[in-house]
Parts: structure tokens; sequence; C-alpha cells
């Protein structure tokens, strides 16, 4: 059947519909890149998965290994364990003593401060003048009164000449090896004994042969001229301590009290310039 | 199933059993009583100790030891936890020193803490904790000692409970001597053993310093002081020794001594180091300044010649000469010689208010000496604007002003070394770096130092004030003083107090050694410079100058 024209010629109406949302469609043909972020982290989580997966089937082989299973199922394997556990004991062990050896050296470090204190406190005490005076009043000297020190004045040219030749007489018969250089100097030497030698004369003050060939000695070995050891460093008698005419005030090196001032050592010698 | 199988299922389930009831423990152990386990675990086995620091040490130019450190422990109890005080002071009272009575007391305290002893020498602390009290606790402390125990005793200082420095050089080189105390992380086992030790912060020892001081001098100086404390019974006394070239103190006493380490035993008068610490009014011993001036300035030679009657009347004031005279004609150096005041302030007149002020300006008084020590007074000089119609009867003749016996010292130096002043000091040299010498400037010429030297060798020459001190082979000079005090009440001088000093050295053409001695308020025997002071200055020297191999001269 043939529709009427009228309704041929109206136009077809379309049902009223709602629009369905676009959705993507379906496009053929190879795959378009992906987003290079979804792409590395994908690629990443499959790298993961993968390692993973090694690490297991790995893990797997080596508990399959043959020589693993021979090991478990033998009695190697009791050894090992016990090496291990003895290892780790051993270790600990170590450790505490270590441990406990760093606190016995901190202790005997606190024994060395206590003693090392101790130690100082005693030398100072030690050091002190009123002990030295006792000592040497057990060792028979005598402490020379302050104020009773003499100085004595030496003539010139007759005091140089018994002077070398005492300190020749005494190097001589001490047979000191010194002797040659306490008498070759004999102008600047000689000079320094004159007081000692002095020491004899005018005062009616004793003064052995060695303590002057001490003072002498140490002149010449010192390089000192004669004069300015014996004007400068004045030496006690008995002490015959090392004078220098280079003894200053800022030298630590002083004597004790009693090294100066010992038995005997009252009478000093000096040149008379 | 074979007996084997039955057996072995046997043993599989009493380990099993076994295995539950460790699994129980731990769990009640770990999660119900975790906290209070933790707890005392981190009580008895963890401890944070404190290191204290080395506090270092204070020697002589020597060497010697004068101050040094040694390790103890504070001794402390909590009274509560000492189950049986009276056993417990019966073990204790004799390591500790004490009366039994008494730590008995203080273990018997309603107290949570007590101290029962500081700073307990370890030895004994040692043997306190061995006795292993419960309550009883030690901390390590560093206690410090002064071998010597009285020697320089002012000079050192002392140190607090705390390890501060709390006088003296103890005090004002505190920051180098501390150091600075450590922590340590100790884990200890069941038994107490330590089984780990960490630093948490390592301590630093303090800096040793060493002194110019020299023991031998220091203890000879002090002998004599005290020996004028027994003839003279003054108020106090102080004297100095010192190398007048370079101002490098080799000796400061004062007395009464002091134990250092036993300083509560002694008056806070007493602690005091009064070589830097006294004002005094110097008296005649400052006539030597007032001279320097004249002859620097050329207005006197030390023969000029000058006329002098008994006494003077300056403004409203007459000042008499010590001793009776008639009119007489004296010289530059006789003036000295004799301490005449009438010449002195004719000197000081000729030179003028302003020059006067300038020369004693010049010669460091008023003015701290820049000595490491401290409490150093400055002083008390007048300016110019404030002199007085009768000030220059009084200044030249060393009346009206104030300085302290190291200034005195200083001045003195200057005269002695050809006329350089110089900063003295006391420090030779710090963890062993030497220091510098202090550098000093010019304030006469060489020449008039060595006019004032050949003038005051004439003090101790026949004639002179202090004519009975000599000392065999050496030439000796210095000036007497005996100056009158203020009496606070009056306000006028007072007729029975007095300071009697002498400044002095020798040899006196090259000066190598000087020594300052000021007695304060001499009662007994004599007042006077020359008999108080100048022989205690003999004494000294007569010591000190063939000690330090210084050659007669």
């Amino acid at each position: 059947m043939t529709p009427p024209p009228a309704a041929a010629a109206a136009p077809a109406v379309q049902p009223h519909r709602p629009l369905a949302p676009r959705g993507p469609r379906r496009v053929s043909g190879p795959a378009r890149p992906a987003r290079p972020a979804d792409g590395a982290r994908s690629r990443r989580a499959a790298g993961d998965a993968g390692f993973a997966l090694g690490l297991i089937s790995g893990l797997e082989a080596l508990a399959q290994h043959r020589l693993l299973e021979r090991l478990i199922r033998g009695r190697t394997w009791i050894g090992i364990v016990a090496f291990a556990l003895i290892g780790i004991v051993t270790l600990q062990l170590g450790l505490l003593k270590l441990n406990g050896g760093i606190g016995r050296a901190l202790e005997h470090e606190a024994a060395l401060q206590r003693q090392n204190a101790a130690l100082s406190i005693e030398n100072s005490e030690l050091a002190a003048g009123s002990h030295v005076e006792a000592r040497a009043a057990q060792l028979g000297m005598a402490f020379v009164p302050v104020g009773s020190l003499r100085f004595l004045s030496s003539s010139s040219h007759g005091d140089i000449g018994k002077a070398a030749a005492v300190l020749s007489a005494a190097a001589r018969s001490s047979g000191v090896a010194g002797g040659e250089q306490a008498t070759t100097p004999s102008g600047e030497s000689g000079e320094s004994s004159a007081g000692a030698e002095a020491q004899t004369s005018p005062e009616g003050e004793t003064a052995t042969a060695s303590s002057s060939q001490a003072t002498a000695e140490t002149s010449a070995t010192s390089g000192q001229s004669g004069e300015s050891a014996a004007g400068e460093a004045p030496v006690s008698t008995e002490s015959s301590a090392p004078a220098s005419s280079e003894s200053t005030l800022s030298e630590s090196t002083a004597p004790s009290a009693s090294a100066v001032t010992g038995a005997g050592g009252g009478v000093q010698a000096t040149s008379g310039e | 199933m074979t007996i084997v199988q039955r057996r072995i299922g046997g043993i599989f389930g009493l380990f099993f059993i076994l295995l539950v009831l460790a699994g129980g423990r731990t769990l009640y152990l770990g999660a119900l009583k975790g906290g209070s386990l933790r707890k005392a675990a981190a009580t008895q086995q963890l401890t944070y100790e404190a290191v204290p620091a080395q506090r270092g040490s204070i020697s002589d130019r020597s060497g010697i030891d004068l101050a040094v450190s040694e390790p103890a422990q504070d001794i402390s109890a909590t009274p509560y936890l000492v189950k049986e005080p009276l056993v417990a002071a019966q073990k204790l009272a004799p390591l500790l020193g004490k009366p039994q009575d008494r730590v008995l007391r203080e273990l018997s305290e309603r107290s949570g803490f007590v101290y029962l002893a500081r700073a307990l020498p370890a030895k004994q602390a040692h043997a306190v904790m061995a006795l292993k009290i419960p309550g009883v606790a030690g901390a390590p402390v560093m206690k410090r000692v002064y071998p010597r125990g009285t020697l320089a005793a002012q000079v050192l200082g002392v140190v607090g409970t705390e390890g501060n420095g709390l006088s003296g050089l103890e005090y004002s080189r505190n920051g180098l001597l501390h150091g600075q105390a450590g922590q340590r992380h100790v884990v200890s086992d069941a038994i107490g053993q330590p089984v780990s030790i960490n630093e948490v912060h390592p301590e630093e020892p303090g800096t040793s310093v060493s002194l110019t001081l020299d023991a031998n001098i220091q203890q000879r100086t002090e002998d004599v002081l005290s020996a004028v404390g027994r003839v003279f019974s003054p108020k106090d006394a102080t004297a100095i020794v010192m190398d007048p070239r370079s101002g490098a103190i080799l000796a400061m006493a004062n007395w009464p001594q002091v134990n250092a380490n036993d300083p509560a035993a002694s008056t806070p008068e007493a602690l005091e180091n009064r070589a830097v610490g006294f004002d005094y009014e110097p008296g005649s011993t400052f006539k030597a300044f007032t001279v320097a001036g004249a002859l620097q300035q050329g207005l006197v030679k030390p023969t000029s010649s000058f006329y002098i009657p008994d006494k003077i009347q300056v403004a409203d004031r007459t000042i008499h000469d010590d001793t009776e005279h008639g009119d007489e004609s004296l010289t530059t150096a006789q003036i000295l010689a004799q301490s005449s005041n009438v010449g002195a302030i004719k000197i000081g007149m000729l030179e003028g208010q302003s020059n006067f002020s300038k020369w004693v300006a010049k010669f460091g008084f008023g003015r701290r000496t820049g000595i490491e020590l401290p409490g150093e007074e400055i002083g008390q000089v007048p300016p110019v604007s404030k002199y007085s119609g009768s000030s220059m009867g009084n200044l030249p003749i060393g009346q009206g002003q104030l300085v302290t016996p190291l200034q005195m010292a200083s001045a003195y130096s200057a005269i002695a070394n050809g006329g350089i002043l110089r900063p003295p000091h006391i420090i030779r040299s710090v963890g062993g770096e030497p220091q510098p010498v202090p550098e000093g400037h010019r304030v006469i010429s060489s020449q008039t130092a060595a006019s004032l030297r050949q003038m005051l060798e004439g003090v101790l020459a026949p004639g002179g004030t202090a004519s009975e001190v000599s000392i065999p082979g050496y030439q000796l000079a210095g000036k007497t003083g005996t100056a009158s005090k203020v009496d606070e009440a009056t306000g006028e001088y007072s007729k029975t107090r007095y300071v009697a000093s002498f400044m002095g050295f020798a040899p006196a053409s090259d000066p190598k050694l000087l020594c300052a001695v000021i007695v304060d308020e001499p009662q007994t025997g004599s007042i006077f410079g020359g008999t108080v002071a100048a022989p205690a200055f003999g004494q000294i020297m007569s010591f000190a100058l063939p000690y330090l191999r210084i050659a007669p001269g």
C-alpha cells in the first residue's frame, strides 16, 4: 500500500529521546601510546612484581636445591646451627667482656688520676723548705742562719796564680778527665777560683779544694768567663751547685733553699771587681 | 603407632607445654608488667654519670704545685631508705671523719636527701661505698687541695663546694682553670657491672696555670711576716718581692696566714689579699716620687741644698719633722736619707701643684696596676682641682692620698730598673704557653733613676732612717715610711695608729730584686718603718739575693 502524499510529505517526527552521553568511542587500529606517567608507574609495578616473583622463585629454587636438601637431611646441619649459636653467644660474651673492660679501664683511669693527684701533693709537700731543711739536718748538714753569708774580696794577680796552682793540683790528684778543661782557659778559670782560694786566708774560713774545683769546673765547662761565674753566681761550698752567670730570675731552675744555703755554704766567693 | 612414636609425641607435648608456659610468662612480663619493669630497669641498670672535669693546677715558677685537684665524692643519703640508722652511723662516722651522733642525726632527718660529706677524698669515699649501705650514695666530684697549706693562700684564693673559684686567682682565672664536666651513659648488668658505657659529653679538663711566684721565697717571706706579727702584733702585714726588671712577682705574702684547705676557719679580712686590696697612706716612702719629679724637671740636684727649719707652715697646718732639730741645711739626698718632712714639702712646693699631680699620675697612682689578681684597689689620689691650701703640705710627704702596696712596689720598680714603669704580673704561663711580659713605658730618665737609687742608698747608710739594716756584700737602697692613719672617729690623724713600711731594692747600682714590706698598725715594740718593716726587708732580701744567685754589688 502506498501512503498518502500528505503523510509522505510530512516531515518525519523523531521521537523525543534524551541525548545519551557520548561515551568513548572504540577506535580501531593500533593502540595509542599511553601517557608517560602512568606508563612508568605500571612498568615499575611490573618490575617490582617481577623482582618479587624472581626472588620467590629463586628462594624456591634454593630451598629445593640438591645441596641444601642434602645439608638439611644430613647431620652437618646440627653442626652448623650449633656453631652459629655458639658464635652468637661467644660474640655476646665478647661484647660484654669488652664493655666490662671499658668499665675497668675507666676505674683504672680514675685510680691513676687519684694517684697522680696524690703524687703531686706529695711532691709539693716534699719540696717545702721546712722538709728540705729537716732532711738536710738528717744528712748531717747545718743550716746557715740568714744573714751569716759573707762575700770575700780577692786581690788580683796573687790569688789568680794561687787558684791556678790549687786547681791544677786538685785536678791531678783526683784524676778527673775534666781537669784539662779546668786548667786550659787558665786566665779565666783561675780568676774565678781566686775568690774561692781567697776564702782560706783573710777571713779564716775553710774551703775545701773539691768545692773550689767544682766552682772552677763549672765555670770552665759552661763556657762562661771565670769572672762572671764568680761574680754573678756565688756557689755554696758544700752544695757545689752548678753556677752560671745566666741564672737569672726568670729561670725556673733555681735550687732549693738548702741547696744554696746548705751546710758550710756560708762562705761564698766573689771577685773583687 | 609404635612406642617410639608415642614417646616422641609425649616429648613433643611436654616441650609444647613448656613453650606455652614460657610464652605466657613472656606475655605477662612483657605486656602486663612491662611498664613497671621497664622503669625499674631504667633506674637499676641505666644511669647517667656526671664526669667531673679536672680543675687545672696552679704551680710556682719551678713547677711546684700550689693547687691541685684530686678525685673525691660527695656522699649523700636518703634517710628513709637507711633501715638501721644507728648501725649505719657507727660504720660511717669514722670514714666520714665526723662524730657518730652527728651522722646519726643526719641519717634520722625527715628528709629525702642529706649530704653526709662534701668532696670526701676518693680513698675514704670508696671505703664508704664498699659498706653498701642502702640509701647511701656517692657522686664523683673534684676536690681542690693546696699542698702547701698557708703558702700564698690569699693569692691563690679558694674554690667553693660547686667547684668554682671564689677568690684570688681561682676566681679571676676560673674560666681557664674550671674545665667542662662530662656525662656518661652507663648500662649495668644485674650485679652492677657496667656492660655498656657511652660518653654523652666528654669532659674537658681545665688549663693549668704557672705563676711567677717562687715557693721558697714566698715561704721565707711568709715566715718573716709571721715573725713581724709575733713581735709587733700588728693588725695585719703584707710583703711583695718582685723582679723590677720584668715586673714578675716572686712573692706576695699576707699576715695573718690563712689555711687555704680550711678557709672557713679564717676571718673574711684575713682572706683578703692586702697587697692589692689595702689602701693606705704611704707616708715617707712617697717622698722618693716627690724628689723624682723635681729631679726629672731639673728643679733640684742630689746636692742641692735646702734650708730646713724644724717645722713648716702650709696654709692652716704646721708640719713638723719627726725629730726635733734646730734650723739646718740639708741636701736633697740628705732630705731623703733623713726623711725630712719639711724638706720634702719644700721640694714639692718647688714643683708646684700641677706638676706634682702630674708626677703622681705618671708613676701609676690612682689607677690599677693591671696585675691578673682580683680585688685590686685603685687607691685615692686627689686631682689638682680638689687640692686645698694645705694639700701641698700633705701630699709630698705621702699623706692625704691612698695607694696600694702593689702600686708602691710597681712605682719603686721604675726607679730600680732605670725609669720604666711596667705593669706587674704574676702569671708566667697558661697551659704551658708562656705569657708575654707586659710592656712598660718610661716615666723618668735613666739618669734620674740612677740619681734616685744613689740617694736611696743613703737611707740604709749611717745616719739614714734604716741604717741598722745591711746584708754583707750587697749595697741596698730603699726608703722607710711611718704614716699616721686617720682616726675615723675624729677625722684627724691618729696619734696611736700608724702604717710602718719599707720599699727597697738591691743591688743598688743594678737592682735585680725589689721588696716592699707594709705593716699595718704595729702595736707592740715600735711603730717606725725603720725598725718594724726595714728589718723584715733585710731578712727577706738576705735569703732571696743569694738564693737567686744575684751577685753582690
